[in-house]
């Protein structure tokens, strides 16, 4: 079995420029100009199978030296070979232009958007390059190193997105008109009226289905979605520009509030990335820890994500039995962390606390409490023909479908794509507890639900295993490792840059981090699960109906602080 | 108004006021018991308390007290007229609903006509040929409202649920009036009253010939119509909370309170319809009006020893209850107890009167038509409160449906299970009659 380095090795001199292997992984340099070609034999050669794009990065390297002043990178994975591979390619100030991937990667339509409205790179052949995080009007690209974070612009109207929906309508052959009433006393607005043209409704910001804000302009015939325009970053707050200003350690606090469901996921998949990046070995009671965390902050996030989803459905009861749950693991974290819901409680190297006396039995309690409040909502929904007719069948998308959407952990999963980053690239020695990689069939939001569902037992597996293996250890004083994590106060990884994924609730959870060598990060760029799981939605919508997308957006769980960053 | 003289006959007067607010009264009432069942049953289903802090001078009744914040908070609200809306009908869409919710009432019996002398008082407020027909009229005109309401808005998602309610309404109401089509053909009346009558009968000559034992099927089907009229879940699709939000979405402060008072009281005027047409209306079962009355003193003792037994339990349960309160209030709630036990001591020695009092002797005629009326009133609220309870807990338990589900639902699988009830009852009806 040939390595990903010495597959690779051929194309050097022709689309790769040079190839390098650094932190475990492979770092390729191409011609921007022949990125499509690249990727595309990349994805279609059986020998790479580069089934997935990752994220696509924008760094501003004009404090890094060299020619041009930005990259680009695309991360991409193969779910085959399990391979990584990160391509870079660097365009000038003067004229920042690279051809567009989309039609090769289907989630490169979004991330392209991002990079776009973050550095002003121009994508070309790119059907729709609008600012995606950004407010239509603002000036600047924040992400851009000259960019003066000081300065205030004001927020006009929100957009309307008409522009996006014509063409959309227009693709099906149907005519656009939008009837405002209102303050306008049911005048019409654009367009003329026919009487058979779709009937455009917001959905959101501000609507209860949308845990977060969200928003998506629908066309609708009857109840029956005919085409949908999602808006994002109504929750966008410049976290990766403000993780640039403080050292490693600072930036631990903004990840908390990415995913605000499972915080602990987040603080640890960042100090992975910056502890790869430093070389640093973990001690085995805190790797061990860190499973117990990031399998209880797992079931704490699976729970809010089926609890509200039956809420969604009308199903009011099975919400309370996960959430009394739920609730029990936010007070274990508290009673370690000190906050209830940004513990931001884990320090590059380890912990900043040694753990509480009694936190054990606390977790062993728990874990008791859930399996019977899986039951009771297991008995209420799973053969329940209500629940089953309003979930089966809605919302469905096919494994190869969602690979090209980038879907990761869950919805992926749900489609019957064996995938989980804790078997197929292991941490934290997660290759030798004992669980199995729950998947579904149809992808539908049936299987995303029950998917949820088994994860949480199978994580219970895993927290039970960790305790043991834990409490096997010899008693080396935790207090003492604290104090050694307490003491590495100065981070600065040497210059280079590094991917590193973890699997969070949602899915792959990403830190692309650029270092200069100082103690400051140079940039730092999330890839988050819930905008690529999210970046389907208009296919999976169209031909839905309204309650339909409900229970879609809730079985998505998109999560919008993670979304807008 | 007027007898046969043509002057006007105050007696009937006096009782049909009497009996309008008796059933008003009631109806109005059922609303306060009904959101005290909504809170505090979904508080026992999903394993809560529930509410348990409003109290009047330290009187809680388990949360009732409630109501009254409610009322105080709803009425003290600011009432907002959104601009964009369209005025009258804005306007015009609270009051409807809850006019309609209250006119059902008026021809359901709650007893058995009393009779005192040679007058024969109806217990009905109206006493209508139509029967049911005019339920059933009535009870669809509520669909006006929630229409007006949601075109009136001028808003976008309250049009969505003003044509849901529509579409909704009409297929149920179809499926409504062809599951009571059984029951006309098996007691040959629309009359409420005769119905009742009927119902007292005995099959085989023990089990009570009620509706829902001669019409289970009628009987499943008006039930699951009467939910969707009622938009209770899984048939809340007009209120959809999580997916449109509402008709309601413009309302607020007391117009808004109006819709769920409406919502309310119409629980309760279903239970009792459901109640008369097929589980015997005031019938107590194997207990005919005349047995009650011949039989006045074994009866008012028997019942004396239900209460008596009753308030013990009571009793019981609420010293349980309050031995093992987790919380000390420091204020009058404290001594909210003394409350409860003093009602139940008075239960207790009215029953004990009650059984040494009036020894075997036969009861004044007056007296044991009024022992009867008693009865059959008290077991006719029971049998809807238990309906109601029903109603309430269906809501905690099941999802939502699609609308394209519930179009599903009732055109293709209830309508047709309505015909064929009506073709087996009818032939059911001919050879066995």
């Amino acid at each position: 079995m040939l390595t990903l380095v010495e597959l690779l090795n051929p194309l050097v001199g022709g689309d790769v420029v040079s190839l390098e292997e650094t932190h475990g992984g492979v770092y390729a340099a191409a011609n921007p100009l022949k990125i499509v070609g690249l990727l595309t034999q990349l994805r279609d050669d059986a020998r790479f199978s580069f089934d997935m794009l990752v994220d696509i990065v924008g760094v501003d390297a004009s404090g890094l030296g060299g020619v041009d002043r930005f990259q680009v990178v695309y991360i991409l994975a193969s779910t085959a070979k399990n391979f990584r591979l990160s391509v870079n390619v660097r365009t000038s100030a003067e004229k920042p232009e690279i051809p567009s991937v989309h039609a090769v990667y289907a989630v490169a339509d979004w991330l392209e958007r991002e990079v776009y409205d973050q550095f002003g790179i121009v994508f070309i052949g790119h059907p729709n390059l609008k600012r995606l995080l950004n407010f239509k009007d603002f000036v600047g690209h924040p992400l851009r190193k000259d960019f003066p974070i000081d300065g205030r612009q004001k927020v006009p109207e929100s957009e309307d997105l008409h522009d996006e929906m014509k063409v959309k309508l227009e693709r099906r052959g149907r005519a656009f008109s939008s009837m405002r009433i209102g303050e306008y006393g049911g005048e019409h607005g654009e367009g003329e009226e026919t009487g058979d043209d779709p009937f455009i409704v917001n959905l959101g910001p501000a609507h209860p289905i949308v845990h977060g804000i969200l928003r998506l302009l629908l066309a609708v015939e009857g109840e029956t979605i005919v085409a949908a325009v999602p808006e994002l970053g109504y929750l966008h707050r410049g976290v990766e520009k403000s993780m640039e200003s403080g050292n490693y350690h600072q930036v631990i606090p903004y990840t908390d509030r990415l995913n605000y469901a499972s915080p602990m996921m987040n603080n640890i998949g960042y100090c992975k990335a910056v502890e790869k990046m430093l070389g640093i070995e973990i001690s085995e009671r805190d790797a061990l820890l860190r499973v117990i965390l990031c399998e209880l902050g797992r079931i704490m996030d699976h729970l809010l994500c089926t609890g509200p989803h039956l809420v969604d459905l009308g199903a009011l009861t099975p919400f309370w039995y996960l959430f009394q749950v739920r609730e029990k693991i936010y007070d274990i974290m508290e009673k370690y962390s000190g906050v209830r819901l940004t513990y931001s409680c884990v320090r590059i190297g380890g912990f900043p606390f040694p753990l509480y006396n009694g936190f054990f039995d606390d977790v062993e309690s728990v874990l008791k409490d859930l399996m019977p409040a899986i039951d009771d909502v297991r008995r209420l929904v799973e053969r329940n023909r209500i629940f089953y007719d309003r979930c089966c069948k809605v919302g469905a998308i096919s494994s190869a479908e969602a690979l090209r959407h980038g879907f990761t952990g869950p919805c992926l999963r749900a489609t019957g794509y064996d995938y989980d980053l804790r078997k197929n690239r292991p941490y934290y020695s997660y290759d030798t507890f004992d669980f199995s990689v729950v998947v579904g069939t149809n992808g539908d939001t049936y299987d995303r639900f029950f998917v949820r569902v088994y994860e949480m037992i199978e994580s219970a597996k895993i927290i039970r295993q960790a305790i043991a293996r834990y409490k096997a250890l010899s008693s080396e004083p935790a207090a003492l490792e604290a104090k050694k994590s307490k003491g590495f106060k100065k981070v600065a990884p040497p210059a280079g840059a590094l991917y590193d994924s973890s699997e969070v609730a949602n899915g792959e959870l990403g830190y692309y981090i650029v270092s200069d060598g100082s103690a400051k990060p140079y940039r730092i760029k999330v890839r988050s699960p819930s905008l690529c799981n999210y970046s389907a939605i208009e296919s999976m919508v169209e031909g839905a109906m309204i309650a339909d997308l409900v229970s879609i957006i809730g079985s998505l769980n998109v999560i919008g602080g993670e979304i807008d960053r | 108004m007027t007898n046969f003289y043509g002057r006007i006959d105050w007696i009937f007067l006096g009782l049909t006021t009497a009996k309008a607010v008796f059933a008003w009264g009631l109806t109005l009432g059922f609303i306060l018991v009904n959101i005290f069942l909504e809170r505090k049953i979904c508080a026992l289903i999903q394993d809560r308390v529930g509410p348990n802090r409003a109290n009047i001078l330290g009187v809680r009744l388990f949360g009732f007290v409630l109501n009254f914040a409610d009322a105080v908070k709803l009425l003290f609200k600011e009432d907002i007229t959104p601009s964009f809306v369209n005025k009258t009908y804005y306007l015009m869409a609270p009051p409807i609903i809850m006019t309609i919710a209250l006119m059902g009432m008026s021809v359901v019996p709650f007893a058995d006509d009393l009779v005192v002398g040679s007058l024969v008082i109806p217990m009905r407020v109206l006493d209508l040929n139509v029967g049911f027909l005019f339920i059933l009229a009535i009870t669809s005109l509520s669909v006006y409202s929630l229409v007006i309401g949601g075109f009136g808005s001028n808003s976008k998602y309250p049009l969505f649920a003003a044509m849901r309610s529509c579409a909704q309404m009409i297929s149920y109401e179809i499926v409504m009036g062809l599951s009571l089509v059984g029951l006309v053909m098996v007691y040959g009346a629309v009359h409420l009253q005769r119905l009742v009558v009927a119902q007292g009968e005995m099959l085989f000559g023990f089990i009570p010939k009620w509706g829902v034992v001669v019409q289970p099927l009628g009987c499943v089907l008006f039930c699951i119509a009467a939910l969707a009229e009622l938009n209770r879940t899984p048939f809340d699709l007009p209120e959809g909370e999580s997916e449109i939000i509402g008709f309601h979405v413009e309302y607020s402060s007391m117009k808004f309170a109006l819709f769920f008072m409406a919502e309310y009281a119409n629980i309760f005027v279903a239970a009792a319809i459901i109640t008369t047409l097929f589980f015997g209306g005031w019938q107590l079962p194997w207990l005919s009006t005349e047995t009650i009355k011949s039989n006045a003193p074994v009866v008012l003792r028997a019942c004396a020893i239900v209460a008596l037994t009753a308030a013990a339990v009571a009793a019981y349960l609420l010293h349980r209850l309050y031995s093992k309160r987790r919380y000390q209030w420091k204020d009058l709630r404290e001594k909210e107890g003394l409350v409860f036990y003093g009602v139940l001591a008075c239960v207790g020695v009215l029953s004990i009167m009650a059984m040494l009092l009036p020894g075997f002797t036969p009861l004044s005629p007056i007296m044991a038509s009024g022992l009867a009326l008693l009865l059959q009133a008290g077991i006719f609220i029971v049998k809807s409160f238990i309906i109601c309870f029903i109603v309430v807990w269906i809501r905690w338990t099941l999802p939502r449906l699609r609308y394209d589900q519930l179009m599903a639902l009732g055109w293709k699988i209830m309508l047709p299970l309505g015909i064929a009830n009506i073709v087996v009852t009818g032939i059911v009806v001919l050879l066995f009659p």
